[in-house]
C-alpha cells in the first residue's frame, strides 16, 4: 500500500514539472506591431490569446497598491481563462521613439509579480523585439540575438570607436602651429589666445634677430673703419658709433634669447594643453529624455 | 615635427654669439691705455699689414698724447729698427700735412732729416711754425715706405732709451710707451 501511495506521488510530482503553465496574452498596442505573435519565439510556453484590454488600461500606478490593486479582476480571469499567468503588454509610439510596458500577474494570488517600462528609440523590428525581450525575461529565455538587435541603437563601447579627432592629433598639430590642435578640438578661445599669443612672441623673436644681425654688421664695419682711422677726430667718432652698436647687438641678443625661450615654452606648452583639451570619447552619456509613463486611456 | 620649438630654439641660439668689443688703434689713447700703453707714447699705424713682395709697405710714425694730459713739444727724435734682411727703406717724408702735423699746414718747412743705417732707422724732426712754438695732439711726425726684399715677416719697433720728444726750451719728454708695428710680406 505504501509503496503505491509513493509511486502515485512521483508520479504526481512529474506530472506537475514537465506541465507547462498556461499564460493569457493581452495586448494593447497603438498600432500595427509586425510578427507580433509572441507564441512563435516560445513554443514551449502555452499561451492563450483574448482580445479585451479594457480592464487593464487604467494606470496602475494611479492605484493604491499598484501590486494587488487587481486582484479580483486578476483571479477572475485566471479562473475564466484557466491559466496559471497574465501578461498584459501596452505600446505607444511618438515620432521616433516608443513605449513599451508589459505586467505579468499571477492568477492563484491575483498579483503582479513583474513589471517592466521600456522607452527606446524606434529600431528595425525594435517593438517585436523588445516583446521578445520582456517575455523572454519573464521565463529567463532570452535569445543572445535578441540582445544583440537592441544594440544597433545603443552606443558603442568607447574603446572599440574609432575616433576621427584624437588628442595625439591635436597635440601634433599644434606643436606644428600654435593654436591648430585647439582649433582642430573646437576649444576656439584658447585657439586664439594661444595663436595670437605665439605670433607676437615670434614677431618679436624676428625682430630681435634681425635688430641683432644688423647690429653686429654695423659694429663690424664701424670697428674696421676705427681699425682704419688714423686721424682723431675719424677714430673718435668710429669708436663712439662701434660702442654703440656693440651695447645694441648685446641687448638684441638677451631680447632674442628671452623671446626665444618664452615663445619655446609656449610652444611645447600649447601641445601639452592641445593634447589635454584635445577630443576624447564620451564615458558620461546621459539620457536627456524624460521616461514616459503610459497615460490611462 | 616635434622637435620644430627646440630646432628653432637651438639655432636661434648657435646664431647669436655676444661679440667681444677690442677695439685697437694705435692712434687712439684709449685703446692703447688698455693695453697699458700710456702717454705721451711712440706708435706707429697701421699696427699690422700683410703685402706681396711687389708691394710697397707704408708706415706712419706718431706720438700720442692723451686729451686730459696735454703736453706741449717741439722736436721729435726717433730710433726705429726694422728687418733690413726683409725691408729696405724706399723713401722718408714728413707727417701728414694738415692742423696738428709737424709741418702745420704747409705753411711751415719743417726741420726734418733722417739717418738709416742696417736696419735702424733715425729721424730728427722739429716743429718750425710762425706761430706756435709746439704742438700738443696726436702728431703725425713721419710716413715710411719700405721695399719688401724677400718673403717673411718683420716687426718694427722703437727703442725708447734712444727716442726723444723735446719742448721748445729743449727739456726732454718722458716717453711713456711704444707699439709696434708688424709687416708680413707673402
Amino acid at each position: 500500500m505504501k509503496v503505491y501511495l509513493v509511486l502515485i506521488l512521483f508520479y504526481g510530482l512529474i506530472q506537475a514539472k514537465t506541465e507547462s503553465p498556461s499564460i493569457l496574452i493581452l495586448n494593447e498596442y497603438d498600432s500595427k506591431v509586425i510578427g507580433a505573435s509572441i507564441s512563435n519565439y516560445f513554443p514551449s510556453k502555452n499561451f492563450v490569446n483574448s482580445e479585451d484590454t479594457s480592464p487593464f488600461l487604467g494606470s496602475l500606478d494611479s492605484l493604491v497598491n499598484p501590486a494587488s490593486g487587481r486582484m479580483s479582476l486578476i483571479r477572475k480571469l485566471g479562473s475564466d481563462f484557466d491559466v496559471d499567468y497574465i501578461l498584459f503588454h501596452q505600446i505607444e509610439s511618438d515620432n521616433n521613439r516608443f513605449l513599451l510596458e508589459g505586467q505579468m500577474f499571477n492568477t492563484r494570488s491575483g498579483g503582479l509579480i513583474k513589471r517592466r517600462i521600456v522607452d527606446v528609440t524606434s529600431y528595425y523590428k525594435g517593438k517585436i523585439n523588445e516583446l521578445k525581450l520582456w517575455v523572454g525575461d519573464v521565463f529567463r529565455e532570452v535569445d543572445k540575438d535578441w540582445v544583440n538587435q537592441r544594440k544597433s541603437i545603443l552606443y558603442n563601447e568607447p574603446s572599440e570607436i574609432i575616433q576621427d579627432k584624437t588628442p595625439e592629433g591635436a597635440m601634433a598639430r599644434s606643436l606644428l602651429l600654435p593654436g591648430w590642435g585647439q582649433f582642430y578640438s573646437d576649444a576656439y578661445n584658447s585657439g586664439v589666445a594661444i595663436s595670437s599669443l605665439e605670433s607676437i612672441l615670434l614677431t618679436s623673436v624676428l625682430v630681435s634677430y634681425l635688430s641683432y644681425n644688423k647690429s653686429v654688421k654695423n659694429f663690424k664695419n664701424y670697428s674696421k673703419l676705427y681699425e682704419e682711422s688714423s686721424e682723431q677726430v675719424e677714430f673718435d667718432e668710429y669708436r663712439s658709433l662701434s660702442n654703440s652698436e656693440w651695447e645694441k647687438h648685446k641687448q638684441y641678443n638677451s631680447a632674442l634669447i628671452y623671446t626665444s625661450i618664452a615663445s619655446g615654452s609656449l610652444w611645447l606648452a600649447n601641445g601639452i594643453h592641445a593634447y589635454i583639451v584635445g577630443p576624447r570619447p564620451k564615458k558620461d552619456i546621459i539620457q536627456k529624455w524624460k521616461a514616459k509613463v503610459p497615460s490611462a486611456n | 615635427m616635434r622637435l620644430t620649438p627646440i630646432f628653432l630654439i637651438a639655432v636661434f641660439f648657435s646664431n647669436c654669439t655676444v661679440y667681444d668689443n677690442n677695439l685697437d688703434n694705435p692712434n687712439d689713447n684709449e685703446a692703447n691705455e688698455e693695453l697699458g700703453v700710456f702717454p705721451p707714447s711712440v706708435v706707429f699705424f697701421p699696427k699690422e699689414q700683410t703685402k706681396t713682395i711687389s708691394d710697397t709697405v707704408s708706415v706712419g710714425a706718431y706720438a700720442v698724447f692723451s686729451d686730459t694730459s696735454i703736453v706741449p713739444f717741439s722736436g721729435a727724435h726717433l730710433n726705429i729698427k726694422y728687418d733690413n734682411s726683409l725691408l729696405e727703406i724706399d723713401s722718408i717724408a714728413p707727417g701728414w700735412i694738415g692742423p696738428g702735423s709737424i709741418t702745420d699746414s704747409n705753411k711751415t718747412t719743417p726741420l726734418f732729416t733722417y739717418v738709416e743705417d742696417q736696419g735702424i732707422l733715425d729721424i730728427y724732426a722739429y716743429y718750425l711754425s710762425i706761430s706756435d712754438i709746439s704742438i700738443d695732439s696726436l702728431t703725425h711726425i713721419a710716413e715710411i715706405w719700405f721695399k719688401p726684399k724677400s718673403v717673411g715677416s718683420s716687426i718694427i719697433s722703437y727703442d725708447t732709451s734712444e727716442c726723444q720728444l723735446i719742448k721748445f726750451d729743449e727739456t726732454i719728454i718722458p716717453i711713456n710707451g711704444t707699439r709696434e708695428a708688424s709687416i708680413i710680406i707673402q
